[in-house]
């Protein structure tokens, strides 16, 4: 029989406390080291424990024994919980606050799918990327249209053009001075050509719409290669077949003709002593001559531009071109990095 | 023609559009009575054939336009006709060449 007095109460807490770190340890699982208070809470609880022994091995001296083993306590409590529903199955161990602080148990984080990027400096990354994708494409573009500009410099103007002197459908004087002041597209042929002189006028007409639809000034000019037949007023007549609004239609004497054909380098078969009763085929090149608003050659067009084409090519020209004292050496322009958009 | 009507000293020889379009209308229709005889120059033939388009064509065009456009049509049917026989020659002369490395081929086996 042990007198219980307060000696004893703090040597039991003492044992309590030792018993509970020697628990801790051999279980691995290590609560903090009690206080002297929650010791002596112990040992008093025990002390209502010795008074009645339930007959369990060392149950006066080691009240610990007595008690259910907290891991029990716990299980059923866990127990408890489960089947009630609520805890989940396989939680984790429930920690005191303490513990939990102290004690941070590895719970599964939940990982980042992207890794240690994030979605801000990717989309930064992925549009620095593109805008220099987009740059190189540019600049890529800018060398190719430069070098095309570079070889289609001739090298000077070719030797078209030049002056000449005829008289328009109305009897009026018309000379290179009359090209000046915008483009023109002359066209040489004949009244009494079969086929291909009126094939190539209604595309001219088609050619003409078109450029004036783009609002772009445009004069159609009608050379014949046949001046002994094609007079002024025969001009006039074959002219309102046409649908070319403004059309001019040129002749002159046969020398003037034929040295505006020279000028405009078109080959031309009339011979010089035919009446105007002889019945003859005039064969002549088919070509339409562009003229800019100086009077000076731009392109020329063959029969195998159709009218689309040669208007499309026509209206690229005169889109491109630049009045002679405002011409200078094409330079290399290079794109800006940030300004994709142009 | 009425086109050359020298009374007229104005508008002489001016042929409009309808004019152009009748003639053109009547020269395909005679060439095509001549595509379907299979005849490829005209003057060698005898002016039996075809001879109303032909007197059609003559009355709705002008007579250098006849000339004209026959003479071409000549020149097309020769131009394609010798395009024709140059792509046969050609196709004949890979099919001999191709041939006659097969033959080579074969032979390699034969003789093994």
């Amino acid at each position: 029989m042990l007198v219980t007095n307060k000696a004893t109460i703090v040597q039991m807490a003492g044992i309590w406390r030792q018993s509970a770190t020697l628990c801790s340890q051999l279980s691995g699982r290590s609560f903090s080291r009690m206080s002297t208070k929650d010791s002596l809470r112990n040992a008093s609880r025990s002390r209502r424990v010795l008074f009645c022994p339930h007959g369990r091995p060392f149950s006066t001296t080691l009240p610990k024994f007595n008690e259910r083993k907290p891991e029990e306590k716990k299980v059923e409590e866990d127990l408890d919980a489960l089947v009630t529903g609520k805890k989940r199955p396989m939680a984790g161990p429930e920690l005191t606050e303490e513990e939990s602080v102290v004690f941070k148990v590895a719970k599964p984080k939940r990982r980042n799918p992207l890794g240690f990027f994030n979605v801000a400096g990717m989309l930064i990354f992925a549009g620095g990327l593109a805008l220099l994708i987009n740059y190189k494409r540019r600049v890529q573009r800018a060398v190719e249209a430069h070098k095309e500009e570079k070889e289609s410099e001739s090298f000077g103007k070719a030797l078209i053009g030049g002056p000449f002197q005829l008289i328009d459908q109305n009897g009026g004087i018309f000379t290179q001075e009359n090209l000046k002041g915008k483009f023109s597209l002359i066209y040489f042929g004949f009244t009494l050509c079969p086929d291909i002189c009126p094939e190539e006028l209604d595309k001219m007409a088609i050619i003409i719409k078109n450029l004036r639809k783009q609002g772009i000034d445009i004069q159609a000019i009608f050379i014949s290669c046949d001046p002994i037949r094609d007079t002024p007023p025969v001009l006039k007549k074959y002219l309102e077949d046409f649908d070319i609004e403004g059309i001019v239609g040129l002749t002159g004497s046969y020398s003037d003709v034929e040295a505006c054909c020279k000028a405009y380098r078109v080959y031309f078969s009339t011979p010089p002593d035919v009446t105007a009763e002889d019945d003859y085929i005039v064969d002549h090149s088919i070509f339409f001559y562009l003229m800019d608003p100086e009077g000076e050659f731009v392109n020329v067009f063959g029969r195998r531009y159709d009218a689309q084409g040669a208007s499309e090519e026509i209206a690229k020209k005169i889109k491109k071109w630049v009045p002679a004292k405002d011409r200078r050496e094409s330079s290399f322009q290079k794109p800006s990095f940030w300004k994709f958009w142009e | 023609m009425a086109k050359l009507d020298s009374s007229e000293q104005e508008d002489t020889q001016v042929v409009t559009r309808s004019e152009r379009e009748k003639c053109w209308i009547a020269r395909d229709k005679y060439f095509a009575c001549l595509d379907k005889n299979r005849i490829t120059s005209v003057a060698n033939q005898d002016s039996s054939v075809c001879a109303n388009e032909r007197s059609d064509v003559d009355s709705l065009c002008r007579q250098s336009w006849v000339d004209y456009f026959i003479q071409r049509r000549e020149r097309t049917l020769q131009i394609d006709a010798m395009k024709r026989y140059r792509t046969q020659q050609a196709h004949d002369e890979l099919e001999a060449r191709e041939s006659a490395s097969r033959e080579e081929l074969r032979n390699k086996f034969v003789k093994r």
